[in-house]
């Protein structure tokens, strides 16, 4: 009857779970089961703050909890933080959670040095304060999202940049305070990044994608609006030989020259979006169709008015691999 | 594979042999990739699942398959929910049954890997458990008090919040 028990166990509520401890001493066995206090996922939950209020009796959580979750979760706030300080936590969730303070962020990240992914996505008012505090705590970190945490700033990326060396992924989308002085200490002290996303980074210039061409093991980049970068940019960027994604969509400077080194230099590329960019011409094609034919499957050039040929049915026929025209809507 | 439906041939640990089309038996994860294996000519045992147990999963994935088909025939969308109810209803007659079986279909389920009756029979015992005390649910489900009186104290204490 035990792996029946425990199968149905964890789906009770906590009040019913702490009810059925009660029973005998199987049930309070399987219920206090780590792997029933491993996770905690109130995504979207209308009633988070009723939840969240009695798990401050549940002591297993913070015996157990790896994963937790409050993605858009009502009525999350500071104080229902503190429930988890002392739990293992290895990945932590609060995208849009936009009633909780630097003070109840930091505060959670202080007490939990095994985070690996951290998602901040929309705070909108946290400051270099939260990032200074992972630099502290968190140095095994792989994961992190900050998109349109629009308040940060260079002092706290290159915190996270000297401590937190095993980042792979990276959002920063919106981020318009960080310059290329936060992305090349960045890319200096995280030399493992496969993903970065710098969606509607104005400041990022030709300076930063120099320091990008060190990231060897460089998969995606998204540079959607970084109108500042120019063919010199892309040249450097160029020296990422693995990249497979490429969002260039309004980089407005850029020509064919900037594109025809990108082809050159990143065979793989599967994904290439050239969204609005007036500069690039019927070149820029043969140039990828030289060399990135064998992998390019998505290709936006919607708005690249310059390009004299670039029907669906042409671009198919110089890149047999295309299947998809949109990147960017 | 598409087109004709193939039967496959099941046997339970007694001995009770089981006709199904492979699209049925596929529901079971376990069964499906057995078949994978071996070949849908080969009779499969199933030597943890009694033949009163193994009888009552495949009505329930017969149930899931015709519902999946009857979703691709609709032609408009109000009858989504028309089909969504009669399924619901077929589940809750189908859970009319002793909480000693529901056990027995919870590991059935859990070892043949059909997920949506895993799902169907675990909601259930949990909202049969919900909001009870202790005392009720050891008597719904016939269970012994085997705590010592010094360790009843303990865990009433520890949980003492959630009787409040």
């Amino acid at each position: 009857m035990t792996p029946a028990l425990l199968l149905t166990l964890g789906r009770l509520d906590l009040k019913d779970r702490a009810r059925a401890t009660c029973v005998c001493k199987a049930w309070r066995q399987a219920l206090e089961d780590p792997a029933l206090w491993r996770t905690l996922n109130l995504a979207d939950h209308q009633e988070a703050q009723d939840r969240l209020d009695l798990v401050k009796h549940c002591r297993w959580f913070r015996h157990h909890l790896q994963e937790l979750s409050l993605q858009y979760a009502v009525g999350v706030r500071d104080e229902h933080l503190k429930h988890f300080h002392g739990a293992p936590l290895e990945s932590l969730n609060l995208n849009v959670c936009q009633s909780l303070t630097d003070d109840g962020i930091s505060g959670l990240i202080l007490r939990s040095p095994r985070l690996q992914a951290i998602q901040l996505y929309w705070l909108p008012r946290i400051s270099d304060t939260v990032l200074y505090c992972i630099a502290a705590s968190c140095h095994n970190l792989v994961r992190l999202n900050l998109s349109g945490c629009v308040s940060i700033s260079d002092g706290g990326i290159k915190a996270i940049a000297k401590s937190c060396p095993a980042i792979t992924d990276i959002d920063l989308t919106k981020c318009m305070k960080v310059s290329d002085v936060g992305h090349g200490a960045l890319a200096r002290g995280c030399p493992l990044i496969h993903q970065l996303r710098l969606y509607g980074c104005k400041p990022v210039t030709d300076a930063s994608l120099a320091s990008f061409a060190g990231l060897s093991h460089l998969r995606l980049i998204d540079l959607c609006g970084a109108e500042l970068v120019t063919d010199n940019g892309l040249k450097a960027l160029a020296e990422c030989h693995q990249l497979e994604s490429a969002n260039l969509t309004w980089c407005i400077k850029i020509t064919d020259a900037g594109i025809i080194a990108m082809a050159c230099g990143c065979p793989s590329l599967g994904l290439l979006s050239l969204h609005g960019i007036r500069g690039v011409t019927d070149a820029a094609i043969a140039a990828l169709q030289k060399h990135c034919a064998n992998h390019l499957h998505t290709l936006d050039t919607q708005g690249c008015v310059q390009i004299e040929h670039r029907s669906r049915s042409y671009l198919q026929h110089v890149l047999p691999k295309l299947i998809c025209f949109e990147v960017h809507s | 594979m598409a087109g004709k439906a193939v039967e496959v041939k099941l046997y339970s640990c007694d001995g009770e042999d089981f006709r199904v089309p492979s699209t049925v038996a596929s529901r079971s994860e376990t069964v499906k990739n057995m078949l994978e294996d071996t070949g849908e000519e080969d009779a499969v045992p199933l030597p943890n699942v009694h033949g009163r147990t193994l009888s009552l999963v495949l009505d329930f994935c017969k149930r899931l398959v015709q519902y999946e088909k009857d979703l691709q025939d609709i032609t408009e969308d109000f009858q989504h929910g028309q089909l969504d109810d009669e399924f619901n209803a077929w589940k809750q007659d189908f859970l009319d049954i002793d909480q000693a079986v529901l056990y027995e279909l919870i590991m059935a389920a859990n070892f043949l890997n059909v997920a949506e009756l895993l799902d169907l029979c675990c909601k259930e015992v949990a909202r049969l458990i919900k909001g009870k005390s202790p005392e009720e649910i050891r008597a719904y489900f016939h269970i012994k008090n085997d705590f010592t009186p010094q360790e009843e104290e303990e865990v009433r204490r520890e949980n003492q919040w959630a009787f409040e």
